[in-house]
């Protein structure tokens, strides 16, 4: 019981912060929409008409709606899953380096605002970026020790990283690269059999993926081709530099100047990574340097956002990696970590992320720009005026069916007799939901009238900045 | 003990007297003497400098006691009546055959005269009595035992179980409570087709669809309990060094082979080689009455006085655990394994399993070394086996020892502390897999069986119709155990706890159970596959259809996975790509397994034998992993 009272009270600790932090920006009107969209979707896949799995879309990383099936409060499973991790990462330095400066470490990270920030709202993001870590510093260990459960478990962990974040598929050249390199002096079928129970996890996941899509979606390739595919870009920069390999070298480098800040413990610990004396050196600068790779590629891709929280995978890489390394805290990594703190308070608040920047200031100043004032008021609305079938489209609509937490109320798009309503509407539906401000909203691109509050059959009861919503009159 | 002086000389002496033997080699038996202990003209005989009818012949002699070589004329002494006073099975310990009693004086025969035996028996049964010891040979002991009591020590082999604990016996397949569980199962299920047979079907795959995730997670728990192994070895290099040789005691090694005589030589081979005293070698070599090819096979090979050949008398059934009960009753060791005609065990497996047994204490009765092939590289069918058996003994054993669960013991190279063995029944003759019902019923009993890293290389089977009648063999077996012990729920229950329960009902029921269920499930998954057809969704509603897509889909990977951990603890990397084609290596175990639920109703004890030597692969002498 006293093993684990200290994990228990950390992630206590842990989780009324976060939890505090989450219920006071709620309480201000905001709360990040990717939320939002994830309790939706599991919520039409457990309650939706009918509820199927299939209801999520296989668009997304299918774990990010995993925390929701079990904890339906939107606002508190994040913080939940984040606290757990952030135990688990606290725990993980405590046992590699008994130095009394992990305490140091483990403060940083729970004052970091972008941590902060990527636990409360991006816990899929922070999930990928630990899994990510943990993966490579378990390889380290096989690598160095020869045990095979640290292989298998390091590819079971890069694998799952492929259900949080599908970018981790870059990843795999470097790994096999990493691997080919650290060992060139063996033979080959101990090569190629480190190289398969590295890399077969997540490229059977992305075969059961491409397996799933087919069945569910009658497509394989929905994931990557759906217009709301996870690999749409995100950036105009990053389209620009997109497909160019020098153009992607020079916005990374860009970027990295721009995070030099933040990240400057990461710099560090790579320089002192020379100190270690580890059989294969290159492998492990190789490794190392997967989060710049990760960032480069994504460039390439276009599917990169410059937003500060990438620098948290940057950061817990340079905390994993000097746990393992070395025994000690030098005193210049915590100089670059208090200097680190520092920036990572005031860089985001010129995020070209709103969401990031937004949290920031709200951390700072207590004020916050809300963003679910329009949903809450049409929800109420819907609920003050009894609408019993509601046709809607959640593609930015996602909010409202949440917060009405009845999803059997709504006309969907993902429903068999979606466009027989939309056909239709007076015969099925007794109120009409159409968001003004998006132009792909399949109601208002149906009946364009509507965005002037004119529909056949209907009286606009409500018009607020975004959202008309209709009652059959 | 220390040969009598016999006319001011010692046995060694004695023998050099005769003209049996020359100085140099009673000087290296003395030698080996002070190395290992035991008698010394057993030494010289087990080192074959002493034939056998000459080491008695002169032992007699040297006490200056009656020897006889003809059997018909010892038999002749033996007054039956007399003799049917006394358990054979204590006789045949103690080596002693009371002939008659004549007056004061008692006339016995014995194969070990001056013995601490000898002596306890007679204090035993004929205290204050006058005793005439006549030497005879052990083998002479033998077969005058079987003579007289030969229905008695087949009908224990066959029975002994079944006496004391019938519960136990697979002699009964089906008891009378599962009978009626079977006919209550199966008109319930009419009577449910009928209601709604949609329902009952939707229900059953559910049913299995559960048993298929517990199934693979409760082998990812073991396999990691089992890896954990990889990082310390339970007996070392330094601890073998260490051992005092002349405290080391007999072992028994009882060798049930029938119709091998290509690969007997094998293991008379690898015994020779193996690192324990000769002398202390108590090798058994167990034959079949109508098998005399193998008998003369294995005389060829001309092996010392320690060997020792008995027919085992001809009756059903015709199983290796009966042969190995037979054998049992003349075992001399305090410890035992058994060795198949093939087997090439590492030098020093006994001296681990003597270390095993002192370290781990009194609560142990068995410990298994891992088995695993020499001819490994031959084809895809021994490369499937070898990585299936490095996985089983080298990750998955090792993992329910490290959970303190049953484990099934593999057929060969278990380590019994031989009294212990007997107190539990030994084996049941009736079970095609006596090994692992033996290690379930030892855990019943209280008693603990532990892993030794060491490892037994055998002939891994390269023809796919053998393998298969092998494997429905062993299946078979499974069943038989699962049959077994679920018989009584409650009382496996209280007996195992929750864990052992569980681990029981997945691992000995649900082996046989998942290799059934397979080819149904995916049959149904192929027949989607190509037609695409919604007539099926009415049988997988959402949870229904999203545990059978995890299963398949995420079973199968960790299925193939763990699979692939078992190459890493014996360097066999060559293998891991071939772990990618379980899912084919799986379905050879589906059409055994069918074979097997047949003979389980029509010959249940029926020993399918094993052909072995067909291997294109001359088997090497391993070292340690």
């Amino acid at each position: 019981m006293k093993k684990l009272f200290i994990p228990y009270v950390i992630f206590v600790v842990i989780f009324v912060l976060l939890s505090s932090v989450a219920k006071t920006a709620y309480e201000h009107g905001y709360l990040h929409l990717n939320l939002l969209f994830y309790a939706e979707k599991t919520l039409l896949g457990t309650e939706g008409d009918p509820p199927r799995l299939e209801n999520i879309g296989f668009v997304y990383p299918p774990f990010s709606f995993l925390p929701f099936l079990f904890v339906s409060d939107y606002i508190l499973a994040p913080s939940l899953v984040s606290a757990i991790l952030l135990t688990l990462f606290i725990l993980f330095m405590q046992k590699r380096n008994q130095d009394s400066g992990i305490y140091f470490l483990s403060a940083f990270l729970l004052l970091n605002p972008l941590v902060l920030f990527l636990s409360i709202y991006r816990f899929e993001t922070l999930l990928f970026y630990l899994l990510l870590t943990f993966s490579v510093i378990i390889l380290i260990s096989y690598l160095k020790e020869g045990f095979s459960i640290y292989l298998f478990s390091s590819g079971i962990l890069f694998g799952l990283c492929f259900f949080l974040d599908f970018r981790s598929l870059f990843l795999i050249p470097i790994f096999a690269w990493i691997i080919y390199i650290s060992t060139r002096e063996k033979e080959v079928s101990y090569r190629l059999a480190i190289l398969i129970v590295k890399l077969s996890p997540i490229i059977f996941f992305l075969l059961a993926w491409l397996y799933l899509n087919w069945i569910f979606t009658e497509s394989p390739f929905t994931f990557i081709l759906s217009s709301y595919s996870f690999f749409t870009y995100e950036s105009v920069e990053t389209l620009a530099e997109s497909r160019s390999i020098f153009g992607a070298v020079k916005y990374t480098t860009m970027q990295l100047i721009y995070y030099f800040p933040i990240i400057l413990p990461y710099f560090l610990v790579l320089f002192n990574l020379k100190n270690y004396k580890l059989l294969y050196l290159m492998p492990i600068y190789m490794i190392y340097l997967s989060p710049v790779i990760l960032v480069l590629l994504s460039v390439y891709f276009s599917i990169f956002f410059p937003a500060y929280y990438y620098t948290v995978l940057f950061l817990t890489f340079a905390l994993a990696f000097q746990v393992t390394c070395d025994t000690k805290v030098p005193k210049s990594l915590i100089f670059t970590l208090v200097l680190s703190l520092i920036f990572s308070w005031v860089q985001p608040l010129n995020s070209e992320e709103e969401n990031e920047k937004n949290f920031t200031r709200f951390l700072l100043t207590g004020s916050m720009t809300a963003n679910l004032t329009e949903y809450s008021r049409v929800t109420k609305i819907l609920k003050e005026e009894n609408c019993q079938k509601i046709l809607i489209d959640d593609v930015s609509g996602f909010p409202i069916v949440t917060f009405l937490e009845d999803p059997k109320r709504f006309y969907l798009p993902y429903m068999y007799e979606y466009n027989t309503v939309l056909s239709y509407p007076k015969s099925f539906a007794d109120c009409v939901v159409v968001d003004r401000s998006n132009p792909r909203d399949r109601i208002l691109t149906r009946f364009p009238s509507s965005s002037k509050g004119f529909l056949k059959g209907y009286l606009l009861i409500y018009e607020g900045e975004k959202y008309n919503v209709f009652k059959k009159d | 003990m220390v040969g009598v002086l016999k006319r001011n000389l010692r046995i060694g002496e004695f023998l050099v007297s005769k003209k049996l033997i020359s100085p140099e080699q009673v000087d290296e038996a003395l030698a080996y003497q002070s190395q290992y202990g035991g008698r010394l003209g057993w030494i010289l005989a087990s080192l074959g400098y002493v034939k056998r009818l000459d080491l008695f012949k002169n032992l007699a002699d040297f006490f200056e006691i009656e020897f006889l070589d003809n059997l018909e004329t010892a038999k002749k002494i033996i007054d039956p009546k007399f003799l049917k006073n006394f358990d054979p099975h204590e006789l045949a310990s103690c080596e002693v055959i009371p002939a008659k009693q004549t007056g004061k004086e008692v006339i016995v025969l014995t194969s070990y005269p001056r013995s601490r035996k000898f002596y306890e028996f007679a204090e035993r049964h004929f205290p204050n009595q006058q005793l005439k010891e006549i030497v005879i040979t052990d083998l002479d002991l033998i077969r005058i035992l079987e003579s007289f009591f030969k229905d008695k020590f087949t009908d224990k082999a066959i029975l002994g179980l079944f006496y004391t604990n019938p519960e136990y016996s697979a002699s009964i397949v089906f008891s009378k409570g599962q009978v009626l569980a079977m006919g209550i199962f199966f008109y319930l299920s009419l009577f449910l087709v009928y209601l709604d047979v949609i329902s009952y079907l939707v229900f059953l795959i559910f049913v299995v669809q559960i048993f298929y995730v517990s199934s693979v997670f409760f082998k990812l728990v073991i396999s990691l309990a089992g890896s954990k192994s990889e990082k310390y070895q339970f007996i070392t290099s330094e601890e073998v060094k260490k051992l005092c040789e002349n405290d080391l005691p007999v072992y028994t090694v009882l060798v049930p082979v029938y119709k091998e005589p290509e690969v007997i030589g094998i293991l008379i081979d690898s015994l020779k080689k193996i690192d324990y005293p000769q002398n202390k070698l108590d090798v058994i070599i167990l034959l079949e009455e109508d098998d005399n090819e193998t008998y003369e096979a294995a005389k060829a090979q001309k092996p010392p006085v320690n060997w020792r050949f008995i027919i085992v008398p001809s009756s059903l059934p015709k199983t290796k655990p009966k042969a190995c009960n037979y054998g049992l009753f003349f075992a001399r060791g305090k410890y035992l394994t058994i060795y198949d005609a093939e087997d090439i065990p590492e030098p020093d497996q006994l001296k681990k399993a003597v270390i095993a047994f002192k370290k781990a204490g009194k609560d142990y009765v068995c410990f298994q070394s891992a088995l695993n092939y020499f001819n490994k590289d031959e084809n895809f069918l021994t490369k499937m086996f070898t990585l299936e058996y490095s996985y089983w003994f080298d990750y998955l054993l090792p993992g329910l020892y490290n959970l303190k669960l049953p484990i099934p013991l593999g057929g060969t190279s278990n380590h019994f502390d031989v009294e212990k063995l007997r107190e539990i029944g030994a084996w049941d003759p009736f079970n095609t897999t006596e090994d692992a019902d033996l290690g379930v019923r030892a855990f019943a009993r209280g008693y603990k069986v532990g892993v030794i890293n060491s490892t037994t290389y055998e002939e891994a089977n390269s023809k796919t119709k053998n393998w298969i009648k092998q494997r429905s063999r062993w299946i078979k077996g499974y069943m038989q155990t699962w049959l077994v012990h679920a018989r009584n729920s409650r009382r496996l229950y209280k007996i195992l706890g929750l864990k052992g329960f569980i681990a029981f009902h997945l691992l000995i029921g649900g082996t046989p159970f998942v290799f059934l269920i397979n080819p149904i499930m995916l049959l149904i998954f192929i027949f989607w596959l190509l037609t695409q057809t919604k007539v099926l969704d009415v049988f997988f509603p959402p949870a229904v259809l999203y545990i059978s897509l995890i299963n398949l889909l995420l079973g199968n990977f960790v299925g193939i996975y763990l699979n692939m951990l078992a190459v890493f603890r014996r360097k066999y990397y060559e293998l891991l790509p071939y772990a990618i084609l379980n899912p084919l290596y799986w379905m050879l175990h589906s059409i055994a397994s069918y074979k097997a639920l047949y003979e389980l109703f029509t010959k249940p004890f029926y020993w399918q034998k094993t052909q072995h030597g067909i291997t294109k692969y001359k088997p090497p002498i391993r070292q340690g992993v």
